[in-house]
């Protein structure tokens, strides 16, 4: 951690308010990035992000600096997003069961490959941890070591479920290219 | 269909993330081999579409930051302001624990038999390292809930971090050999070392209160 990101916290711990907002300044994008990834929506991921940024208020006086506070933050967005799925859970993790299998009539082939049209809704798809390691290793480009800090998991459980996550989406991009030929 | 012996590699190979020795054999296996070159491309076309991939749903593609932050830092204005001021946090659970201490040293000196099937949070003074804090984390039973075990292990990561090596034990779970005679004992003397103050001294109020509540957590033995 560079010395005036260390300064900042120190300052946003003693209540000033204008080193609070440089930090949450600095942090917003990947907080709510990986949270719209992670929760789905705009206005969930918004609030995960707030929820995210009162917590870090609530807990500078105790971080010490030992991680990077942005490693720190990956961490408690990724709790705040499953705090939310957990109370989300009727309508989370849902859409790969709907996808109907290649024999499917052609109108329904037509629908998959509207509904299939964008890698962003398949990633949303996968189960919720899955689609969390496949988004901090690939969208934010986090060595596997700090997957699985930031999900509280080890390396290997953290390797297996971007495993999972990977090979689901190659499933289903082969799917939607053998419905595209069919259609 | 790649290899059965390969694919599971192959994926390792694509992130890098095999040893040299291996990795080179991967990459010999799939210059030689279609099916497992084709899967290693399909597999790094997919990692490429996911880089690439917009923010899932309707809605913008990031919020309106001015008001975001208009409403955090109300928030944590409101929530700043609402804090007792430090003396009053300080006031309020040291009297509390001066509470407890005095419940504790009185029922150590009386004949009390204890009910058989509850004991009590103690109060020691003890090191904590950093394999320890898992452990207690663990006797809490809150690997079900990541957050909170999460909350607590920053907590005693950074007391241990900041160097306050001897601090009293948050949560030392009944063993079934303590009872009111030794909390009162233990948790007494422990409670009226001068140490144990300035450690407390030392605490956010959070963690503060996270000592108090499990002080006055029975624990079942």
């Amino acid at each position: 951690m560079d010395t005036s990101e260390r300064t900042l916290i120190r300052e946003a711990a003693r209540g000033n308010d204008a080193a609070f907002a440089t930090l949450m300044r600095e942090h917003r994008d990947r907080v709510y990035r990986v949270a719209r990834r992670v929760v789905g929506s705009h206005e969930a991921a918004e609030d995960v992000a707030q929820q995210v940024f009162i917590t870090m208020h609530q807990k500078l006086e105790t971080f010490r600096g030992q991680s990077k506070l942005s490693t720190w933050l990956y961490r408690v967005t990724v709790n705040a997003c499953y705090d939310h799925l957990r109370r989300q859970r009727p309508q989370a993790e849902l859409d790969f069961e709907r996808v109907p299998a290649p024999q499917a009539t052609p109108t329904e082939r037509v629908a998959t490959t509207e509904a299939l049209a964008r890698i962003a809704d398949h990633i949303q798809a996968l189960p919720a941890k899955q689609r969390t390691t496949v988004t901090l290793r690939l969208c934010e480009e986090l060595s596997f070591k700090e997957v699985a800090h930031a999900m509280g998991c080890t390396v290997g459980t953290a390797k297996v479920n971007y495993h999972h996550g990977i090979r689901r989406l190659r499933q289903v991009l082969q799917h939607q290219k053998a419905v595209e030929h069919a259609v | 269909m790649p290899c059965d012996r390969w694919e599971a590699r192959l994926l390792d190979f694509a992130e890098h993330d095999l040893p040299p020795a291996e990795a080179a054999r991967v990459r010999e296996h799939v210059e030689a081999c279609e099916s497992c070159r084709d899967e290693l491309e399909q597999l790094q076309t997919v990692r490429r579409a996911v880089a690439a991939a917009p923010l899932p749903g309707p809605g913008p593609q990031e919020p309106h930051w001015g008001a975001f932050e208009a409403r955090v830092l109300a928030q944590v204005r409101e929530r700043r302001a609402a804090r007792p001021s430090r003396i009053m946090q300080w006031l309020v659970p040291a009297g509390a624990l001066a509470a407890v201490a005095v419940l504790v040293a009185f029922v150590g000196r009386q004949p009390f038999e204890a009910p058989a099937t509850t004991t009590y949070a103690v109060a020691t003074t003890q090191t904590l390292e950093a394999g320890e804090v898992a452990e207690i984390a663990a006797s809490l039973d809150l690997a079900w809930d990541p957050p909170l075990e999460w909350d607590l292990s920053v907590e005693l990561a950074d007391l241990t971090d900041e160097g306050v090596r001897s601090v009293p034990t948050l949560l030392a779970q009944g063993s079934g050999t303590q009872s009111w005679a030794t909390l009162g004992e233990n948790g007494g003397e422990a409670l009226g070392t001068a140490d144990w103050w300035d450690e407390l001294e030392t605490l956010d109020a959070e963690t503060f209160d996270a000592l108090l509540n499990q002080l006055e957590q029975p624990v079942t033995s």
